[in-house]
């Protein structure tokens, strides 16, 4: 077994199955042995009888074949069937050969039977081929056929069947040996593999046992040791250690692992031990408890049985006995050691673990309550603390320490020491914090002591803040009076300078008074002065009022009345408003010179005999058209027991009645106004002699109660919106109460508001017979009812018969402004206010024409135009119809000439009347234009272009032909060339003027540009200058157009100049003759300015600019008088003016400015420029002519 | 309570204030436009309130100029409407070519740039020389600048575009010099312009004249101050003289409306009816 032993188990297991693979292997070889045995037996039985049998039999077969053929060839005579026979004969004969030859090989019998055969056989087919063919094919069968009867033959025959059967008959029974042998041999081999197979079997069986158990008892008793371990049994002894095999291994490795488990169990142990310790270690507050404790713990884990613990008096450098374990009283151990001294103090001084086996006897003895013992090993342990000695640890047992105790001392002792250390810091913290306690409390103390001393400080600064105050209450006392001191001294400085300047005061007072006294004088003197230029101003008011006014009544009459027929509407009215706003100017500037005369005294009166009738009728026809225009009835009564005539200022009664009437008018809207004359009753309650009642009774607005004084106040009406309504100077009504006054009568009012007004005249009672008085009835009517003679100012009739229209129309004021405006175009107006009135006047009278109404009473305007129309006397005459409603159509299928649609504007009336002039016998007048051309192309092409059915032309090439024409035709205008020859255009216009030739409307049409000075010229002519260009064609067009609507035509043969355009105009004496400069670059402005200044005398020179202005002056001393425009190119209105005063000749020239601008501020700036007066333009005539007179009439 | 807003005072307030004590009326400027002028003005002299500047505008002289200067309307360019321009040139032009003498009036003129345009046109249609051109304004500042006839220089490019755009024939240059003072428009087109102070307010007419042009000056002015100020207009015109107002207006709704023809409805260029003759033809 020793070998056995010292084999692994890997070599055990493999030698095992060695051996059972080398019995296999014995098994097959034996096997195979017996396997060829009989693959041999088998092989010689197919090699010999059954190849031998096989072969003899086709042997046998192929004897037969050849028999059977040779017999065959017996019966055949053909050639040809022999040979083909020999040939299978020899077929036969080669295998028969063949098979011979391999029984010949293969028998195992007797051989010479065999042998014998072959011989047989070739000799039997040595007769049969050579012999029978041969004779065959000689052809004798029979000795072929009697070969094979020959007995020989025969006899070869049966011999070698009977060979053949000795051969088959051996080679059978040959097989049967054979096979018998193969059975024995079979058997055999069965029973040696069923033995070799049992033998084989048991080996294997013996070989597993054997090692199952080799592996399963030590794996056994290896499971147990490591149960064990895992049951923290570490004193298993692990078996089969020593073992070399694999489980030998195994055990050294599970003993490792239980070492390793044993460790880790002890460090466990000791870790718990440790923090065990450790934590009740950290419980302890003060040294002698910690070391009580901590040897009380030490001790047993170590299995001491005595223990001490020292701690260090660091102070005294002694050990000190601080805590004992199983201490005997009465032993030797000391309570302090120093370090050094005995084993203790050498510990600490060595600061190394101590064990001593050897304990001195006596050393110690432990003790017990039976008895006492020494012990057997002593440990001393230093406690430690970053090198730092704390303390030592003695512990002696009975045991011996093992090295468990030692790991733990060792891990134990640096948690002890600081654990000690840290108890040590806390004592030590302690005792500080009491220490600072204590500071503390001593501060506190201290601090309290302060604070009483600061008390007492405080004590005292009052009584300091206390006597300081008191200090500055003083000193502010001080200066609070040494303030009053100083305020005083201003005070008193002020009062000085106060005084001194009411002395400065006074005597500017006294000056002040010397000059109002000397004022006051003056004034006085003014006031006189005043007083005097009142009466002179009242004197001249007539004339330096009315002059002017005078002129411009006269002119805006004359304006509105169109004389030239060449204002448009609006042009008319506003000359009408001008005409209107300047009569009640003069009514007012006359009724205020009235009015300040009789307050001043001034008014005299001039008593007169007045016929009352011939006083009543002309106040009725005064105010009747008035009241008829407003429609209210008025009445005048001369009641019975009038006087018949009165001596009294008839003027001034008629005006006092005639402010009474014109009053009541106006401020009645309906009903009636009437004049009562009339004897005064007592009743009336008129003190004094007798007297005259002029009653003026009106059913109008009334006065309010307590408003009765105030319409006599001068411009005092009930109250303002009135006054806009009613219009008038406001004047009326004083005028009359002073009037009255004057004529020592009264005016009396009684009225209730909107109940109407009686005004009262009441006269003294002057009776007359009337014998002197001045008939006067003429009373200015504005629309005469009945045609008048022309005014002068109004052209006459153009043909010797003057035209005639009929007006018809039941509106007496439109038919009034119609017949007023026929009137003014020579035409002689009538008027008639109803169709049948019409129809009788228009087939008695043939007028040149008709302008009727259609809204008439009674007979309409329809059936008048429709009477007039179906009349042959009256069909021709042509109807202009102007009605209010728009029936154009209609009026015009009726016949009517024209229909026009109120309102009417005055051009329309015009040109009404201007078609009814043109048509005679229904064909229009063609109106002749006079062209002065030199160029007979142009001629031509201005005639083309201006002749129409209604326009003429008459062309002309020079001059002196023009003017020829102009003498004896007339034309509506002229087209003037400058250019045409000898006598230029300029000459044609100069002569005309010198010719006294009335030029009609000149248009000039020049074919070059014209210098300034040359247009100033023309301009005297004529506005209308074309240069010829681009576009001058059509303004030649337009212009002349212009004059050719115009109702008549105004110039040529023969008519004079008129100028003075009005005669009214007076020739100022101041102005007359003086000369006067324009400058202005306004030439319409000029020469506007200057036909009216000619008109009155005066000399005109015109300038165009400053600078011309001033060569003017130059070249003229004699101007009297400047009128200088502002705005001008070049240099202006200022600049001139300027320029003018800068010469010293010219210092005292009268200039006027005239200028657009009318702001504030323009006015002083021409007066600093240098002009005397000022004025804005558009220019007022009349204010200028009234600033010239004044210049003019101061300039020396 | 309901009533004039406390601005709507002091508007009127001070505008009446400038009535009164320098005569210039505003009552017919449009509101609008005025209180925000006089909202400038105030702005400009960092100013809370009118009423503030009462006192300055009654007793400083030289104040109401710079009034005046703000609530007058200077925005104006060269050939500033270059359509306007082209009727002008082609059918307005030609006709005036026909006067021997031409008198042409820009009130509302502003710093004159389109006085100078018009001149610089009729000088390239040869009739300068015979032509007078008013140009007025109430703005006595921007006259002062109108007079002098320099502008800055960068204005020069915007006055070229508007110049070849209103069919312009030669070139800007020929008509404005770059100088120390900035682009200064030549003697010989200044020569022929008046520049006068003229107010359209309280002022009157001062020449006859031929031509109006006054593009976008009535539409700061209300309907009555509009009918004044045309009537004035039509007074000046001879007959058959040309009125421009600038696209933005029209006579349509005006008193004058039946006394012009309109010659050309996209510029608004009317044209006086030959209704009566000039009343000088005495």
């Amino acid at each position: 077994m020793p070998l056995l032993h010292r084999l692994t188990m890997a070599q055990r297991i493999a030698a095992g199955f060695a051996v059972l693979i080398a019995l296999l292997f014995g098994q097959f070889l034996l096997f195979d042995y017996q396997n060829r045995n009989l693959k041999e037996i088998q092989q010689q039985l197919v090699h010999h009888p059954f190849t031998v049998t096989a072969a003899v039999l086709k042997v046998e077969r192929e004897v037969q074949e050849i028999h059977l053929s040779s017999q065959l060839l017996l019966s055949l005579q053909d050639k040809g069937e022999m040979r083909k026979i020999e040939t299978r004969l020899q077929t036969s004969w080669n295998i028969l050969l063949e098979q011979l030859e391999i029984v010949q090989a293969r028998f195992l019998g007797d051989s010479d039977r065999v042998r014998e055969t072959r011989g047989l056989l070739e000799s039997w087919w040595h007769v049969l081929i050579h012999r029978e063919l041969a004779l065959l094919y000689a052809g004798k069968p029979d000795e072929a056929a009697a070969l094979h009867a020959t007995p020989e033959y025969q006899q070869r025959l049966v011999r070698i069947d009977e060979n053949i059967g000795y051969i088959t008959g051996f080679a059978h029974s040959k097989a049967l040996s054979l096979a018998q042998e193969y059975e024995q041999s079979a058997a055999l081999a069965k029973r040696v593999v069923i033995v070799s197979f049992a033998v084989i079997f048991l080996l294997a069986l013996v070989v597993a046992v054997r090692a199952t158990q080799a592996l399963t008892r030590p794996l056994r008793a290896l499971n147990q040791a490591v149960n064990d371990l895992a049951e923290k049994r570490f004193a298993t002894i692990v078996p089969g250690t020593g073992r070399g095999d694999e489980f030998g291994t195994l055990a050294r490795s599970i003993e490792v692992l239980q070492g390793m488990a044993r460790r880790t169990d002890e460090e466990t142990w000791i870790k718990s031990q440790v923090s065990a310790v450790s934590a009740l270690l950290q419980l302890r507050t003060d040294a002698d408890s910690f070391a009580r404790q901590l040897i009380h713990q030490l001790t047993p884990l170590l299995d001491g049985r005595y223990g001490a613990c020292y701690l260090l008096d660091e102070a005294r450098q002694l050990l000190e006995l601080k805590g004992g374990y199983g201490l005997d009283e009465n032993g030797l151990t000391r309570a302090l050691i120093p370090i050094g001294e005995n084993l203790v103090g050498l510990a600490a001084q060595k600061r190394q673990l101590m064990r001593l086996n050897e304990i001195p006897d006596g050393y110690l003895k432990i003790a017990s309550g039976l008895g006492g013992a020494a012990p057997r090993e002593l440990l001393l342990a230093p406690l430690l603390f970053q090198d730092r000695i704390l303390g030592v640890i003695e512990i002696a047992t009975f045991r011996g320490f093992t090295e468990k105790h030692q790991l733990l001392l060792e891990s134990l002792l640096p948690v002890v020491a600081i654990n000690l250390e840290s108890l040590n810091r806390y004592r030590q913290t302690l005792s500080l914090l009491e220490e600072s306690r204590h500071q503390q409390q001593q501060l506190r103390r201290s601090e309290e002591e302060l604070r009483a001393q600061g008390e007492a400080l405080l004590v005292v600064n009052e009584e300091l803040r206390v006597k300081s105050e008191n200090l500055e209450q003083q000193a502010l006392e001080l200066r609070r009076s040494e303030e009053e001191l100083r305020m005083q001294g201003e005070e008193l400085v002020m009062a000085n300078e106060l005084l001194r300047q009411k002395h400065a005061d006074m005597e500017a007072h006294a000056h002040e008074l010397r000059n109002a006294r000397e004022a006051a004088e003056l004034n006085a003197l003014e006031v006189e002065k005043a007083s005097r230029y009142k009466s002179e101003f009242l004197a001249n008011m007539s004339h330096e009022l009315r002059t002017p006014l005078n002129s411009l009544l006269i002119l805006a009459r004359t304006l509105s009345s169109n004389p030239e027929g060449n204002m448009s509407e609006d042009q008319l009215e506003s000359a009408r408003i001008i005409h209107d706003s300047g009569t009640d100017l003069l009514r007012l500037i006359n009724d205020i010179l009235d009015l300040s005369k009789v307050e001043s005294g001034k008014m005299e009166t001039a008593t007169e005999p007045l016929y009352l009738n011939h006083l009543v009728a002309r106040l009725e026809q005064r105010f009747n058209p008035l009241a008829r225009e407003k429609r209210i009835a008025l009445g005048v009564h001369l009641m019975p027991g009038a006087p018949m005539a009165l001596l009294t200022d008839p003027n001034k009664l008629e005006r006092i009645l005639i402010n009474l009437l014109a009053n009541a008018i106006k401020f009645t809207e309906q009903g009636q106004v009437s004049l009562t004359v009339a004897r005064a009753t007592p009743a009336d309650d008129l003190a004094g002699p007798e007297r005259i009642l002029f009653v003026v009774r009106d059913t109008g607005i009334g006065i309010p109660e307590g408003m009765e004084e105030r319409i006599f106040q001068a411009f005092g009406q009930v109250d303002g919106t009135i006054s806009r309504r009613h219009g008038g100077t406001g004047l009326g009504l004083s005028i009359a109460r002073e009037l009255a006054r004057l004529l020592d009568g009264e005016i009396r009012v009684e009225s209730r508001l909107g109940a109407g007004s009686t005004f009262t005249l009441s006269l003294p009672l002057c009776e007359t017979d009337g014998a002197g008085e001045r008939i006067d009835v003429s009373i200015p009517s504005l629309l005469p009812v009945v045609p008048q003679p022309a005014s002068p100012d109004v052209a006459p009739p153009v043909s010797g018969n003057p035209r005639s229209v009929l007006i018809i129309d039941d509106d007496p004021v439109f038919a009034g402004i119609l017949a007023k405006l026929a009137q003014e175009k020579g035409f002689v107006p009538r008027i008639v206010g109803s169709g049948e009135e019409a129809i009788t006047e228009v087939v008695n009278r043939q007028p040149d024409g008709v302008i009727l109404d259609i809204g008439l009473p009674g007979m309409d305007g329809w059936a008048v135009l429709k009477a007039l129309k179906s009349d042959p006397t009256t069909h021709d005459i042509p109807v202009h119809i102007i009605s209010g409603r728009d029936q154009r159509q209609h009026g015009l299928d009726e016949g009517a000439e024209a229909f026009w649609i109120k309102p009417v504007s005055q051009a329309q009336v015009e040109s009404v009347l201007g078609r009814i002039a043109r048509k005679q016998g229904g064909l229009l007048q063609p109106r002749h234009v006079l062209v002065i051309e030199d160029d007979p192309r142009t001629r031509k092409a201005i005639a083309k272009l201006l002749e129409t059915k209604e326009v003429k032309t008459t062309l002309v090439a020079r001059a002196d032909e023009a003017l020829d024409r102009l003498k004896q035709e007339r034309y509506c205008c002229m087209v003037l060339d400058l250019n045409l020859g000898a006598v230029s255009g300029f000459d044609l216009l100069e002569r005309a003027q010198t010719d006294g030739l009335n030029l009609p409307p000149v248009i000039v049409h020049s074919g070059r540009e014209l210098s300034d000075r040359e247009t100033l010229h023309l301009r005297e002519f004529t506005d209308h200058i074309i240069i010829k260009g681009e576009r001058s064609a059509e303004r030649l067009q337009s212009e002349v157009a212009l004059f050719l609507h115009e109702v008549h035509c105004g110039g040529g043969k023969g008519s004079p100049v008129e100028r003075p355009l009005n005669p009214a105009i007076g020739h100022d004496p101041v102005l007359s003759g003086k000369q006067v400069l324009i400058v202005d670059d306004d030439m319409r402005n000029i020469f506007a300015l200057s036909k009216a200044l000619r008109a009155r005398g005066l000399q005109v020179l015109m300038a165009q600019d400053g600078l011309r202005a001033l060569a003017q002056l130059k070249e003229n001393p004699a101007i009297d008088l400047v009128i200088m425009d502002i705005m001008m190119p070049e240099m202006d209105g200022y600049a001139t003016m300027r320029a003018i005063r800068a010469n010293a000749a010219w210092q005292s020239l009268p200039i006027i400015a005239l200028t657009a601008k009318a702001m504030i501020g323009e006015r002083e700036k021409c007066l600093t420029a240098g002009a005397n007066d000022y004025l804005t333009k558009p220019v007022d005539l009349d204010r200028l002519l009234a600033m010239m007179h004044h210049e003019l009439s101061r300039a020396p | 309570m309901s009533g004039p807003s406390i601005p709507e005072i002091e508007t009127s307030l001070f505008l009446e204030a400038l009535k009164l004590r320098h005569g210039y009326d505003f009552g017919g400027y449009s509101p609008k436009s005025l209180r925000r002028r006089l909202e400038t003005l105030l702005a400009d002299l960092s100013c809370d309130s009118l009423l503030a500047l009462l006192p300055r505008l009654l007793h400083d002289e030289s104040f109401v100029q710079i009034v005046i200067a703000h609530l007058s309307v200077p925005v104006t360019e060269m050939f500033r409407d270059p359509a306007l321009h082209l009727t002008v040139r082609d059918q307005v032009v030609p006709f005036l070519a026909t006067y021997p003498r031409m008198q042409i009036w820009l009130p509302g003129c502003a710093t004159g740039e389109e006085a100078y345009s018009l001149a610089i046109l009729l000088s390239e249609m040869g009739v300068l020389h015979h032509a007078t051109l008013f140009a007025t304004d109430i703005n006595d500042q921007a006259l002062a600048v109108a007079e002098a006839g320099c502008y800055p220089r960068d204005r020069i490019e915007g006055f070229a575009r508007n110049y070849r755009l209103s069919g312009g024939l030669g070139a800007i240059g020929d008509y404005v010099r770059i100088g120390k003072e900035g682009a200064c428009v030549v003697e010989s087109i200044r020569q022929r312009i008046v520049f006068a102070h003229h107010n359209l307010v309280t002022d009157g007419i001062f020449a006859e004249t031929h031509l109006i042009y006054c593009a976008n000056v009535l539409i700061y002015f209300n309907n009555q101050l509009r009918n004044r100020v045309l009537k004035l207009f039509h007074d000046s015109l001879v007959p058959g003289g040309f009125l421009c107002l600038g696209s933005q207006e029209s006579l349509a709704a005006s008193v004058v409306r039946d006394a012009f023809v309109e010659l050309d409805p996209l510029t608004r260029v009317y044209r006086a009816r030959y209704v009566h003759p000039s009343p000088a033809r005495t």
